[in-house]
């Protein structure tokens, strides 16, 4: 639960960072967009039965490592979507503990034997 | 959330029941607080109220509220729209007793089927804020980070109401029959 929230923390932040440290569109676009997307996905992912969302958030941090590379950042929009990029993919990674059980959960659906 | 007296009304393989009143009151709550919100914007909206409450930026409210996107469901605001869908999202929470996972699956997923798409399009109404316009408007972000909030929280029963028809039609049971909770042995509600 822990990485998700962490993620929810840096998806809020993304989202501030364009006021909060000047600079404009493409980066303050990048950041607005790519923001909301993770703080949402890690939100989702916060509760054990829907845990396995936080994947979503693999791609979205390579994004904002990649985007420095293909849109016109300032030094600082730059430097803070790639430190971001890499901690909210790292965090995406780390499932943490489930102690619930959900029937065989979402997989159950489409393969193998509901319990 | 472990309930020890829940008998059948936990799933099977389940740890906990997610159709319990102390899964779904928080729920409801959230989306009362969302519909008191939106239906205040949609007055605002419809120029019932001449202002509109923002602490933090400026106009940005008023600039959201009037801008191109909000008038797209003219002459319905978008804003009652967003009220329409938390009171279904609260009237869809909270028909049906413990056990309506079984007793009701099509109700527990027309609730997924209001909270999912309401939380996709108030995250993209977010990001269109400071996109397109350049803008913020504190309630409409509230009423986002709302309906983000719900969905967690509601997917897990929808997850064992799907469970709960498919494990009927596998045993040879009538997917029309099971979705509408008319089985014989399902009939039953508390």
């Amino acid at each position: 639960m822990l990485p998700q929230a962490i993620n929810v923390a840096l998806g809020l932040w993304l989202t501030a960072a364009p006021a909060v440290l000047g600079f404009g569109p493409p980066a303050a676009h990048s950041h607005h967009i790519a923001g909301p997307l993770a703080a949402s996905w890690a939100c989702i992912a916060l509760w054990e039965a829907t845990r396995s969302v936080r994947h979503v958030n693999v791609p979205l941090g390579l994004w904002l490592v990649a985007a420095p590379g293909l849109l016109d950042h300032s030094l600082a929009g730059a430097i803070n979507s790639v430190v971001c990029g890499i901690a909210i993919a790292g965090c995406s990674l780390l499932g943490g503990t489930v102690r619930q059980r959900f029937g065989g959960g979402w997989a159950a659906l489409w393969h193998g034997n509901a319990a | 959330m472990i309930d020890a007296q829940a008998g059948d009304a936990t799933p099977p393989g389940w740890s906990y029941n997610p159709s319990d009143w102390s899964q779904r009151l928080p729920i409801i709550a959230l989306a009362a607080l969302g519909a008191a919100i939106a239906g205040y914007l949609s007055l605002f909206q419809l120029q019932w109220l001449a202002d509109v409450w923002e602490p933090f930026f400026g106009d940005g409210s008023r600039r959201i509220l009037t801008s191109w996107v909000s008038q797209l469901t003219h002459p319905v605001p978008d804003a009652a729209l967003g009220a329409f869908t938390y009171l279904l999202d609260a009237v869809t929470g909270a028909i049906g007793g413990r056990r309506r996972w079984k007793t009701m699956p099509w109700m527990v997923i027309l609730f997924g089927l209001a909270v999912g798409p309401l939380g996709v399009v108030s995250v993209v109404l977010v990001i269109l804020q400071p996109v397109l316009f350049d803008a913020w408007c504190t309630l409409c972000l509230a009423s986002g980070v709302i309906s983000v909030l719900m969905i967690g929280p509601a997917m897990d029963e929808v997850l064992a109401g799907l469970q709960h028809v498919r494990r009927e039609v596998r045993t040879g049971r009538s997917l029309w029959r099971t979705f509408w909770g008319l089985n014989n042995d399902a009939t039953a509600s508390d």
